[in-house]
């Protein structure tokens, strides 16, 4: 005698080309944006055809349909493979939900058909392979989600590398120009960057330059007080230039003492005090006579 | 009159309020000191409503008359509130490792400037405004 779960699996075996037919006419009607575009479609072929013969198998094996142990391993690395190239191909995550869950539509016709004269068996088989598509459908969004992460954290690092560039002006002066925002995370990573610099270039002089920074709020000027201490025990001195004239207003509104660092208004006369301590002093061409 | 509110919950929202802010009082004829002036308000305000009052949102409104031009910003968050009002509006009280210059530095920032605070949290509302001729 063959058993509900065995019919069920035999359903979706025979099927299989058709089922997988519907499904890929499915899902593209669901894409806003034409999927084979993104996806080249004798990839996505293959790929929703070994998973939904991996789906096949998981419906067959007996139990609550808990998506676990050695069995599941191979789909679950497939499920992997199959959202990281959606989540770099930046499909949304309904979009990518949508496509595990329109299988159950197509699958759900055949049952229909297979079942007409057992209603009750359709239901349970229903159910069953609807909540197992379920735990794959959460599955895939929690994957979708770590790799998004995963890609947002690595462009949002190259940002702040391309952002906090440590420039080595002359010999024994580096330049820190800064640019946007400075949130905790920013000072961190320019603290780290400009103590590298020192040591890398021995710089006896830094010029950081804030022209570019739109608020200076106590949170920032905390942050840059606390790059200039980090400098000064390298034995570094620190200029800081580049604060405009509504900054400066905002500083002595917030009364943040900023005596402890040299500061000087352009960057221009900044370079010319760097150059001054270390001895050097710009002069103009002497013509040879 | 124009109105936004902007939800309190992380980093960026700070970023966003007070962008928000500038991009108002620019449209309503502020000059770029109170521009940033008042961008430096809203970024100290909210983020103690993020820091030490688990969030809440902030309103930015505005307005320009034949009389005047003017732009209001209500923070209110839903945290355990200020037990010492004048304590923290001296400078240099902080219970965070800050500079304890935010809320003293705001209110000088701005040309009104409210406070009150319970169990129930915390809510600023502050003003700058500037005749029209
Ligand atoms: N929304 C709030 N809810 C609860 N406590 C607050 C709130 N805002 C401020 N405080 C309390 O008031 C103190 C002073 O705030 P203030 O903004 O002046 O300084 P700070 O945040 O400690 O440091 P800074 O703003 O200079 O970085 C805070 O340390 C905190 O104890
Ligand atoms: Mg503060």
């Amino acid at each position: 005698m063959e058993t509900d779960r065995e019919k069920t699996e035999n359903i979706i075996y025979k099927n299989r080309k058709a089922i997988l037919d519907d499904w890929m006419e499915k899902i593209k009607k669901l894409s806003v944006s034409p999927f084979t575009e993104r996806i080249p479609e004798a990839q996505l072929m293959k790929q929703s055809y070994d998973l939904l013969e991996m789906l096949r198998q998981e419906i067959s094996k007996p139990g609550n349909g808990e998506i676990a142990g050695k069995e599941s391993e191979k789909l679950l690395s497939l499920l992997r493979n199959i959202i990281s190239i959606r989540a770099e191909q930046n499909f949304s995550s309904s979009e990518t939900a949508a496509y595990i869950f329109s299988l159950k539509d197509v699958l759900f016709r055949y049952f229909r058909d297979s079942f007409a004269d057992a209603p009750g068996i359709l239901q349970q088989e229903v159910m069953r392979v609807s909540s197992i598509i379920d735990r794959v459908g959460i599955i895939s969004f929690d994957i979708y989600s770590e790799i998004r992460e995963d890609i947002i954290n690595r462009q949002s690092k190259a940002i702040m590398e391309l952002s906090t560039p440590v420039i080595k002006a002359w010999d024994g002066i580096v330049l820190l120009p800064l640019v946007g925002i400075i949130d905790t995370v920013r000072s961190q990573e320019m603290i780290e960057r400009l103590l590298q610099g020192i040591v890398d270039n021995e710089a006896r002089v830094v010029v950081i330059d804030i022209s570019g920074v739109p608020v200076i709020d106590t949170k920032v000027a905390q942050h840059l007080m606390k790059t200039v201490t980090a400098a000064t025990m390298l034995g570094s001195e620190v200029i800081l230039t580049g604060i405009s004239p509504e900054i400066a207003q905002t500083i002595i509104k917030l009364d943040i003492d900023l005596g402890v660092m040299r500061t000087r208004g352009s960057l221009k006369a900044g370079i010319e005090d760097a150059f001054q301590l270390c001895g050097l002093k710009i002069m103009p061409k002497k013509e040879n006579a | 009159m124009m109105k936004e509110i902007i939800g309190l919950q992380q980093q960026t929202d700070i970023i966003q309020a007070r962008k928000i802010g500038r991009e108002m009082a620019k449209t309503l004829g502020f000059g770029s000191a109170d521009q940033t002036r008042l961008a430096t308000a809203i970024s100290e305000i909210t983020r103690n409503a993020i820091q030490y009052g688990r969030g809440g949102h902030c309103a930015i409104s505005g307005y320009s008359d034949r009389n005047e031009r003017k732009i209001s910003i209500s923070v209110e968050d839903r945290g355990p509130g200020i037990p010492d009002i004048d304590k923290a509006m001296e400078d240099g009280y902080t219970t965070g490792h800050g500079l304890g210059a935010g809320l003293p530095g705001a209110r000088r920032l701005m040309h009104e400037f409210h406070i009150e605070s319970g169990s129930g949290g915390t809510k600023v509302v502050m003003g700058m405004k500037q005749k029209n001729f």
